[in-house]
């Protein structure tokens, strides 16, 4: 019989299950490396049209002005200790292939830890173009520098940690699959948890942050600035049913304030996810803000099951027709 | 072996080879890796603890200090926690132009033929979109109180010209308007948006010296 526990016993194994809600998530950490790296490279990819404009000492880089707009007390920069064109050039292209090394799976917190000093050095270099996309760059890398996410769908990709567990709909894929064994540190289960707390205050932050005229007026979407940039939807005609952007208006500051909240209820978690992955999608493409919304979308893979997303590596890799992802136990 | 930990020993002298494994071949660097990650979750244990603690800590700074700075209680962060500065991002949707963001700068050149050039900075032009957020970040930036800023966006200005010009005046922008024609009870129009324009500095050709506009100057 099992000694009964004193409630400081059992709040510290709650605490502890809290942070710690189980094995390490290689497939849900693999698909979040995955979808960042994608998105890193694109972001480095069109940075490549201005970098120089972007990046040149002797336009931008006053030290005065970066003083000021800068926040960090230590703005160090990779770009601070090279001189000359050349030289800029070369940190942009080392900037991509750490990237690129991390899609594939190359050494990943050495190469997430690479690519958020670059990110950085990026951001305190020239503060100005700093945009929201850099922000949750930065987020997404530290948090996967920490842990190996190059375990599953990687080129050094080795073995399933953990038999995955179904939803009862796709049981049936539990009796084919390959029960492998289990190799982990248990703090990537932590910095999954860190990182969805981290979402949750993203959101609110950005909820009050909407708590201004234009949004409680329901009226944000007509700024003219935001008009004179165009979108996919027809602005005419929904200027036109002034309940509709009300509604639509309010509906995302709703969102954004009870997503923090409603993500933690079991039974509202996937619904809230899908209203996360409409709203991204539905903002994303009508306001062509894609970059930045796809990134949104990706991290908030990290509220999804991670026995769930084992499915979808398990449905993935046979599409990555690259041999040595498939790693299959020997016959 | 333990843990299927090849010796290093062995392979002295000679070039490492990828070794069989149970799941496929084994890189020796690959062995190291997973003996430094038991030798790690031997301390398991003691470390567990500390680390939420230092995670709540670090949630508790980017929660409180989103930019280095509480606005609720309009309390600044001392140094060290404006780290959790790098983690603020004020907009989950990308909206960058309906939290203050939305200034941009507008220029007037005369050029050396006598003609009137009017340019506003950034080009809407600009692609792919990504690139034009960038640009137009940096002209809200530029737009604001940093007359250093100022001078820097005139030169770059200034280089993407043919030739030199004669003058250039930069001012200011930022977009006023009526939302409250949108409201109820709606009349049914367009917001009524009127640009607002406030005089930075201005070039001069001749001497090529930028000179700020002072408090009168910007309100002309």
């Amino acid at each position: 019989m099992r000694p009964p526990q004193t409630w400081v016993r059992r709040a510290y194994s709650a605490w502890l299950s809290f942070w710690y809600p189980g094995p390490a998530p290689h497939g849900q950490l693999a698909l979040l490396r995955i979808g960042t790296a994608l998105i890193l490279l694109y972001v480095l990819f069109v940075r490549s049209f201005d970098l120089e404009s972007q990046l040149a000492r002797a336009i931008w880089a006053d030290p005065a002005a970066q003083a000021a707009l800068d926040p960090i007390g230590w703005p160090f920069s990779a770009f601070l200790w090279v001189h000359g064109m050349g030289w800029l050039w070369s940190v942009h292209v080392v900037a991509m292939l750490a990237a690129a090394a991390f899609l594939a799976g190359v050494l990943t917190p050495l190469m997430a830890a690479l690519s958020l000093f670059l990110q950085l050095s990026y951001a305190h270099y020239n503060p100005t173009m700093l945009l929201g996309v850099d922000g949750l760059l930065i987020v997404a890398l530290t948090y996967l520098s920490l842990v190996p996410s190059g375990r599953m769908l990687g080129v050094f990709a080795q073995a399933e940690p953990e038999a995955p567990q179904y939803p009862p709909y796709l049981a049936y894929l539990e009796d084919e699959l390959p029960r492998r064994p289990e190799s982990s540190l248990p703090w990537s289960a932590l910095a999954v948890r860190v990182l969805q707390l981290h979402l949750c205050l993203l959101y609110l932050h950005s909820a009050l942050s909407r708590l201004t005229t234009d949004w409680l007026a329901g009226t944000a979407l007509w700024h003219p600035r935001l008009v004179a940039l165009g979108a996919l939807v027809p602005l005419e005609t929904l200027q036109g049913v002034p309940y509709l952007t009300s509604l639509v208006t309010y509906g995302l500051v709703l969102f954004e304030l009870f997503y923090p909240v409603l993500i933690w209820v079991p039974p509202l978690r996937y619904p809230l996810l899908a209203l996360a992955l409409l709203v991204h999608l539905t903002v994303g493409i009508a306001w062509s803000l894609l970059p930045f919304n796809l990134l949104m979308i990706v991290l908030n893979l990290a509220f999804v099951p991670a026995a769930h997303l084992q499915v979808v590596v398990r449905f993935i890799r046979p599409l990555l027709v690259l041999p040595w992802v498939a790693n299959e136990p020997r016959e | 072996m333990a843990l299927g930990v090849s010796s290093y020993s062995e392979g002295r002298g000679r070039r490492r080879r990828a070794e069989p494994g149970p799941y496929g071949p084994r890189h020796p660097f690959r062995n190291w890796l997973d003996s430094l990650e038991h030798s790690l979750a031997q301390s398991w244990p003691l470390v567990r603890l500390p680390l939420t603690v230092l995670a709540l800590a670090h949630l508790a700074l980017v929660g409180l200090f989103p930019g280095g700075r509480n606005a609720l209680f309009g309390v600044t962060a001392p140094d060290a926690p404006t780290y959790a500065s790098l983690f603020q991002v004020p907009d989950t949707l990308g909206f960058y132009t309906t939290n203050g963001t939305d200034g941009y700068l507008v220029y007037k050149i005369f050029t050396q033929d006598g003609n009137v050039v009017d340019g506003v900075f950034p080009d809407t032009g600009v692609a792919p979109r990504l690139r034009y957020d960038r640009w137009a970040t940096a002209g809200n930036a530029a737009a604001g109180p940093i007359p250093e800023l100022h001078a820097y966006v005139t030169r770059y200005v200034l280089d993407q010209l043919p030739s030199p010009p004669l003058r250039m005046e930069l001012f200011a922008a930022r977009w006023s308007w009526d939302r409250n024609s949108l409201t109820f009870p709606w009349p049914g129009k367009g917001p009524d948006a009127t640009l607002e324009l406030r005089r930075l500095g201005s070039y001069n050709g001749l001497t090529r010296t930028w000179e700020p506009a002072t408090p009168e100057g910007q309100r002309r």
